[in-house]
């Protein structure tokens, strides 16, 4: 009991996240070997660790739709009773024949593919539709995001290289000029952003890494 | 040499920025700090909490894919707050997670939340954090869902988002959500920009968890932050007129 509240304490987790990043940092920057060996050993911790948090996930999920069936939850609970289903036949597919065989390769993609495809599909109407709602002459910075937006469209399209042969050459001034050097000032005030956020949860200031700090 | 070859400088800038960090910070400790300027997109997080308890409907929050990268990290920053809000204000929280291993961590989160807004019984486990799948176009198609279905009053969406963004922020937009949104993934700023009502551009979400926690401390470190921008962008203008003069000497420096 002394021992889990031991384990509980904000000190411990900041600990091994500070040992970790310290751990790993040096280990790209020096030619140390141990540090070397540790840092890969940490990454595939990292691995083995999210590969067994899957069953967590998957109780979880399982968990949750059986409250929504035995709740009889408006909306919801028939969905609950297809998730469940297809959670067993996975199961079973997966330790019945293996995630190598062919019918369980067969029977995932018979299901994932047309729903990906589905899913792009989508994709493109929703591009349109927020572009449309962007793409309005009514501010200054609107109306330069219009024509910037107009000019890159009809370098891309292949029409546009017919109409001109000046648009391809126009949008890819605009990619690499203004659009790659502002992008480029984003990059660089993330990494800063990140080396900040980085020291923080290192010193038990953020409240995101450790649960309770940062009061 | 101890130092692996190429990588001298990007070590010392990067142990030179930690030191200017961490001295902003300790300054901030002893009540040396300024304020920070006003990011309207985080404050608009209280209104999406608003905005959900008048209309009765919960707010969906995701911290969007990926592992513990700093992205994240912001994202839970940015959660921790929300679940503090929505147990202030009674608002229904839908955490829609994606990777098994976050879960255990987002739950901790809101937990940590529901008990500082005093309301550590209105957190359930498996109410407000939901996973929906470890796979991209899933736990978007299921996000999507959770807007139709639930008919959420706002969603905030902080982290990493990649293709399936614009796909859960225009359900919101179509469903009237007020949507609040920030990454790092440059891509997709165009995207939040153009449907969401609030939007966190790249560093911002960095900013987010000292930003909204107003610990003197953690404000410090953005003070830092920007001796930090000065400092580069020295170093950009020096090269920049290096360049012009025809001298490359910044960019070999920065190779060692």
């Amino acid at each position: 009991m002394m021992a889990m509240e031991f384990l509980k304490k904000r000190e411990i987790p900041l600990l091994i996240t500070s040992l970790s990043v310290v751990v790993m940092l040096i280990g790209y920057f020096l030619s140390i070997s141990v540090l070397k060996d540790v840092s890969s050993l940490l990454n595939r911790t990292v691995m083995i660790i999210g590969g067994t948090a899957t069953i967590i996930g998957i109780i979880n999920v399982a968990m949750l739709y059986v409250r929504r069936i035995t709740q009889r939850q408006e909306g919801h609970w028939y969905f609950a009773i297809y998730g469940l289903i297809m959670i067993a036949i996975t199961c079973y597919l997966g330790f019945a024949h293996g995630p190598a065989s062919e019918i369980y390769i067969k029977y995932f993609q018979s299901i994932i593919v047309p729903l990906y495809s589905a899913m792009t599909g989508l994709l493109i109407f929703f591009i349109t539709t927020a572009t449309y709602r962007a793409f309005r002459a009514r501010t200054l910075e609107g109306t330069l995001l219009l024509v910037s937006g107009c000019l890159v469209l009809l370098g891309n399209a292949p029409f546009g290289e017919l109409i001109s042969p000046v648009f391809p050459q126009i949008s890819k001034w605009i990619l690499d000029v203004p659009n790659g050097a502002a992008a480029r000032g984003m990059t660089i005030g993330s990494g800063i952003g990140f080396v900040a956020l980085g020291l923080r949860i290192m010193l038990g200031r953020e409240r995101a890494a450790v649960p309770g700090g940062g009061e | 040499m101890i130092i692996e070859k190429g990588r001298i400088v990007d070590f010392v800038l990067t142990v030179a920025f930690g030191v200017i960090i961490y001295y902003y910070i300790q300054q901030a400790t002893k009540g040396k700090y300024r304020e920070v300027r006003r990011l309207p997109p985080l404050d608009g997080i209280e209104e999406a909490v608003r905005r959900a308890v008048e209309m009765g409907r919960p707010i969906q929050m995701s911290t969007g894919m990926g592992g513990f990268g700093a992205e994240t990290m912001a994202g839970l920053a940015v959660l921790s707050h929300l679940a503090k809000l929505c147990a202030q204000y009674g608002a229904d929280l839908i955490v829609s997670v994606i990777g098994t291993n976050k879960i255990p961590v987002t739950e901790a989160i809101v937990q940590q939340g529901y008990e500082d807004a005093g309301k550590p019984e209105e957190y359930a486990l498996g109410k407000q954090v939901r996973w929906l799948s470890n796979d991209q176009f899933a736990w978007a198609g299921g996000m999507i869902g959770i807007v139709e279905r639930e008919q959420v009053a706002a969603q905030v969406l902080v982290g990493q988002f990649m293709a399936e963004a614009l796909i859960i922020v225009e359900a919101g937009m179509r469903r009237g959500a007020l949507q609040v949104a920030g990454t790092a993934f440059i891509p997709d700023i165009p995207f939040f920009v153009a449907s969401c009502n609030y939007c966190l551009i790249t560093e911002e979400i960095f900013a987010a968890g000292a930003y909204l926690s107003k610990d003197p401390q953690q404000i410090g470190s953005i003070s830092g932050q920007d001796i930090v921008r000065l400092i580069l962008l020295g170093i950009i203008v020096v090269g920049i007129l290096a360049a012009v003069v025809g001298s490359n000497f910044m960019v070999d420096l920065l190779g060692v």
